[in-house]
Parts: structure tokens; sequence; C-alpha cells
């Protein structure tokens, strides 16, 4: 389970934002590259999903899905005094984007400017400032020296630490959706040391652009033609002692969220209820979400080719699209438990 | 530059939110021998004295405030929230989701909540201070041993460097001045000095402005320069009210600041063609000038700023270059014959 966090640490800190998820990929080919023999492959699709197969002709095909992008921001405009207007790349609240540090996909560091706090005006200072009025500041002195590091469409995101809240919860940015990936590559790594046989052919696709709805795993979905799909995911949730029980969606440390439906799909009852008896079989903790909100990738999935049944399998985030997802660890590790049996385990009927 | 950027990074990973800031150690062996006294007076001001070798040198006091804004815990919750307040002028619309350590008896980390979208009502809004928390991720039991309520906090430190010597970090208000000051003290040669120079890096600026005054009283200087950040030009910002990166730091011309001194020190700067910028604030300053000018028994008072970008953030930004420019201004003041 360290290497499981560890991975989670590496995939988070690099630069995947929806739409230019590159450098996330290779890092992924790299690390699972070394699992291929002659009954698994690796490949990338025509829509940049990168695709682990183990190959099990004429059995049910189980896709396991995650995405590889992260919420983030594009340059729009570059001012005269050489400051960076930008758009929203995913739903990014602009209540924690001001005075974040971001920095670009050729390094440059920046920050979200904010008017000093005595300048602002009664109204101002209620008032959340708009993304479409904010802006980076990278230290150019004006438009011609700030050309010199970045180009209008270039990608910001979030630079923020990794770092561990007490002995059981991680912050960091882009855990979602890098805690799916990690766990997909611990699996991949697990399944292909240890030999171990799965009854379906199987699929690991590491897909993207889901921040922005219009995701490639639809493809993904359109070339495997999967069965069932598992989406591994971080799931919005608010339990802090302010916010009511039943708003809180679900709770950190209370182990894998099993969900029934999201704001847009409805997961397949027969897949959560056997997830749900392998969980209770082999002792993982898990959670029932108590908040129908939030979407995913399921969506997208289930309405590919004649259908999918779905599922999700998610861990809770707090602060969620931020600089700073807090996740729990040992949530994180229920997940890749319950995936595990799934795929180990006999069939679901 | 790289000197002052080493300096100006170690005095930031300092947690010196107003109140707590004894114990600084902010000077290296070889630099203390080289002063005549280092003290920390009642309050929390660290007093570094350096003096003239001319006989019967008048005094100067040079000022910079050495705490930074910040949280003070109120409450400690179930499910290893706090709850707290602000120490000095916040703007809650950075804190969401904003990374800060919390100085229990240990130093834990922790994170500024936000309430997700699909949980608001009525759409995005500023929130209140009393709905913040800080999330430590430590379970309440272990919390409560921990933390108390009157411990403090701040926004977790870090050092980012930024193009053409601009660099963004916490506490840059005003520890850019700190930082001027010390790298004039530790550099100035004794015989070069007209004046005894005695520097203050002054505490609870931001909650009272009260750090220097009291020092002020007991050395009973011939003049105090204050020194402190003002708002650097940019959007939404106001010429007149702001002075611009990279052209130096400010002489500030106030009714609170002494007119002669002023005048001398601006005639002064200009005939050795040292760069400066000119910054009006007609009546308050907002700075320790204020109260220093009516301290000790009249003392001429007279103020410099280090143009800051987004005061009072999580990510404040300062240019290297104007720190090394006010640590000059500060070298022609204290070198100067006829200033009064």
């Amino acid at each position: 389970m360290i290497r499981l966090n560890q991975e989670l640490k590496e995939l988070s800190l690099l630069f995947g934002p929806s739409g230019f998820e590159d450098r996330v990929k290779q890092a992924i080919k790299e690390k699972i590259e070394k699992c291929v023999r002659e009954d698994s492959e690796l490949y990338e699709d025509k829509a940049g999903n990168l695709i682990y197969h183990i190959k099990n002709e004429g059995k049910p095909r189980l896709m396991i899905n995650a995405h590889m992008d992260e919420v983030s921001l594009m340059v729009t405009e570059i001012t005269e005094k050489g400051q960076l207007y930008f758009g929203n790349v995913g739903g990014i609240d602009p209540i924690v984007l001001s005075s974040k540090r971001v920095i670009s996909e050729n390094g440059i560091c920046g920050t979200i400017l904010t008017k000093p706090v005595h300048l602002l005006s009664s109204e101002e200072r209620d008032k959340v400032c708009p993304v479409s009025e904010m802006l980076i500041d990278i230290g150019a002195r004006d438009k011609a020296d700030c050309e010199k590091y970045v180009s209008i469409g270039d990608y910001f995101v979030f630079s923020a630490d990794y770092m561990e809240l007490g002995k059981d919860l991680i912050c960091g940015k882009a855990l979602d959706d890098r805690l799916g990936c990690a766990i997909m590559v611990r699996l991949i790594y697990e399944l292909y040391e240890s030999k171990k046989k799965t009854d379906y052919d199987l699929y690991f696709a590491f897909t993207g652009r889901e921040e922005i709805s219009y995701s490639t795993a639809f493809l993904a979905t359109e070339n495997i033609r999967p069965d069932y799909a598992i989406v591994i995911e971080s799931k919005a949730v608010s339990d802090l002692p302010d916010v009511s029980d039943d708003k809180k969606v679900a709770i950190l440390g209370d182990g894998v969220i099993v969900s029934f439906a999201d704001r847009g799909a409805i997961y397949d009852r027969g897949l959560i209820n056997h997830i749900m008896s392998l969980c209770d079989k082999k002792d993982i903790k898990y959670q029932v979400n108590k908040y129908v909100s939030g979407g995913n990738d399921s969506a997208n999935i289930q309405k590919s080719i004649e259908g999918v049944k779905v599922s999700v399998l998610s861990a809770g985030s707090r602060y969620i699209h931020s600089q700073s997802n807090v996740i729990s660890r040992s949530d994180f590790e229920s997940i890749y438990k319950a995936t595990y049996e799934v795929i180990t385990n006999d069939r679901i009927n | 530059m790289e000197k002052i950027k080493e300096r100006l990074k170690s005095l930031c990973a300092l947690g010196t939110v107003s109140g707590h800031e004894r114990l600084i150690d902010v000077l290296t062996g070889e630099e203390k021998a080289f002063l005549d006294k280092i003290e920390y007076d009642k309050i929390g001001s660290l007093l570094l004295v350096k003096k003239s070798n001319k006989p019967n040198a008048k005094k100067i006091l040079i000022d910079a405030h050495i705490d930074i804004v910040g949280f003070m815990v109120t409450e400690v919750l179930e499910g290893g929230f706090l709850r707290f307040v602000n120490i000095g002028g916040l703007d809650t619309r950075v804190l969401p989701s904003t990374h800060v350590c919390v100085f229990g008896k240990e130093k834990i980390n922790g994170v500024i909540t936000s309430t997700p979208p699909h949980l608001r009502v009525g759409g995005v809004k500023v929130p209140k201070i009393e709905e913040l928390l800080i999330d430590t991720g430590i379970p309440t039991d272990e919390l409560k041993e921990l933390v108390s309520i009157g411990d403090i906090a701040m926004y977790k430190p870090y050092f980012t460097e930024l193009q053409n010597n601009y660099v963004c970090a916490v506490g840059l208000d005003d520890k850019s001045c700190a930082c001027a000051i010390l790298d004039f003290i530790t550099s100035v040669d004794k015989g070069e000095l007209e004046y005894d120079v005695y520097a203050s890096l002054s505490a609870q600026e931001e909650t009272g402005k009260c750090g220097p005054a009291r020092l002020a009283f007991d050395i009973d200087p011939d003049i105090a320069i204050t020194t402190d950040v003002n708002f650097a030009s940019g959007e939404g910002i106001k010429e007149r009210e702001s002075i611009e990166c990279e052209k130096g730091a400010s002489v500030d011309i106030s009714s609170l600041t002494n007119r002669s001194l002023t005048r001398n020190i601006i005639k002064l700067l200009k005939d050795k063609g040292i760069e400066f910028q000119l910054v009006c604030e007609p009546s308050y300053t907002g700075t320790n000038n204020d109260a220093l000018s009516i301290s000790g028994k009249g003392i001429r008072t007279a103020l410099m700023s280090i143009p800051l970008k987004a005061m009072h953030s999580p990510s404040e930004i300062v240019n290297l270059k104007d720190i090394k420019s006010l640590s000059r201004m500060l070298k022609a003041v204290c070198c100067a014959k006829e200033l009064l």
C-alpha cells in the first residue's frame, strides 16, 4: 500500500490538463509497459486513450476506467502590462482561485493576483471576482516580455504541494482523478506479478477530457465495446462540522463510496449489488452515497454503443477541483481492494 | 541579489504572526559580531544597533515590522477541524482551499475549508470568516492534545521565483523591508556612518502599530525612518495610490512625515543619483510612521516604501531589485551629513 500511495503522489504532481494529457499518459505508459506479455497488450487508440488489455477471448468484457486529465486554466489574452487573462477548463469555483499559485506547461510559475484588501470597497469585499476578471502574474514586465514565456492557448494548472494531513488524509492537486490512475497502475502490476487469473476479457482505460464532459472515455467504450464498466473516481463530499448530515454526501475514512446514481446516470443495480456483496465477503470498508450529485464518465460510458452496465467506485474528496483535494488514504486503499476482488473473483451473474 | 533572495527566503519561513515575533534569529554569528547590540524588547521587537565612529553622533531609528497577518484558533471541533479568527486585515476571498500551518505543540499542516458548489444555496458567495474552518485531518481527541484555543496559524510558507527577479511568497509585507534593513546594517562600514543606527524589526504592526513606539521612548532618536510596503501599480489600482515595481523604493510624502527631513532626503538621493519614486499619502500613512511621529520627545520621521503586489494575500509579489534599492537608500541616508 506504500507503493500505491507513492504512485498517487507521483501521478498527481504531473501536468495534465484536459486535452493535453500527454505527460500523464507517457508516465503511465513507462510504468506499465513492462507488464505486457503474450496474454496482454498495451496500446493507444485513435482518440488518445491508453488501453491495457488482458486477453480472455469469448469472456464478457469488463472495462475499468479512470481519467488522466485535471481541471486547469487556459491563457486567453496577454495584457499590455504583461499579465494573463484566462478561462477555466473544467468546473473551477472562482472562490478557490484567488491568490493560488499556478504553473504553465513550460514550467513558468505564476500566481492569480488579488487586489489588496485595503483598497477594496465594501461591495468589492463581498463580491466574488469572476474568473473572466482574474489575472495571472508571472513577473513579466510588459506584453513583449511576457510573450517570451507564455503564449495564448498555454495551459496552467495548480502548483500546490502534496501534503499529508494527520495520519490518514492526503491533500493535493489533481487527486481527481489521478487516484483512479494510480489504482489502475497498481492493479496492472499486481495482476502481472501474481499471474492471478481473471474471468473477464479485461480492459483498463486511461482516458482524457473528463473535466469538460466531451470525454474520450466515450470513444474508448465505442472501441472496446464492454459489457460492464467500472469508473474509478473521486466524489465531492462535504463532511464538515457545520454541514447537516443529509448534505455531507459521504464521510472521509468510512470506506469506498458506492452510489446508485449521479446527475448523469443511474448505475446498474446488479453490478452494484455484486460489488457490495464482494466487499461484505472480503471485509472491505464501503459506504453508500447519501446524496445524488455530480457526474463523471459513467454517463458517457453508459450511453455508448448499445448501452453498457456501469457502476462507479469513488473516494470522497473535500474541496474537489481546487489546489487542495483532500482524500482519505484508507478509502483510496479500499477502492483498490474492491476493484481487485471484482476482477479476480467469480463473474457477476 | 542572490544574498538578498536567500535572506528573504529565510525571513519568510518564520512564523511571526502578530504577537508571536519573539526569538526570531535572523542573523548569522558573523553578522552578529558586526553589530554593537542585539536585544529584544518586552513586546517582541528586535533591536539591532550599529554605532558610528563619529563622536556625539546623532541617532537614527530605522523600522520595519516583522509581524505578518495570520489566524488564531478559537475552537477545536469534531472531525479534526479548527475554528479561527483573523489576526490583522485579511481578504476572506483568498482563504478557501489555502494551505496553512498551525503552531500547536507541534507544527501541523491544514487546509482552509470551502463548500462545494452543489451544496451552496443561492450561488457563489464570499464566505464569512466564521463559516470557514481549518481542516487538519487529525482525530479530535489527538487534536485537542496538540492545539489549544489561542494558538496561532499562518499561510503555509513557500517561496516561488517568478521571472525578472520577482518572487512570490508569504509575508513579504513587511519582511521585504526587514530584508533591506538587514542587508544594509550588516554590510555598511562603521566609518561611513554619520549616525548611530538603531534598527528595529518591530512587533505587532498589523494589529496595533505599537512596536517601535516604546523603543522610540527609550532611544529617543533624532530621526526615525519607517520602511514598509506600498501598493504596486496594477489592474484596478489608481496610479496615485501606488508605486511601480522595478523603479526603486519610494519616498512617501505625508502630513505625518517631517517636511524638511523628507525634502532633504529627496535632495540627497537626487544629488547622489540614486533611483527612487515619490508617492503621496496626504494624511495617515497606515504604517509605523504615524505612531513614531508622536513618540519619544518629538522625532523627525520619514517613510520609505517598497512596491508589493497582492498585499496580505498568501501570494504577495515583490521584486528583489526594489529591496536592494531600499538598502541603498538607507545607506545614503545614514551616511549623509546634513539631513536635519
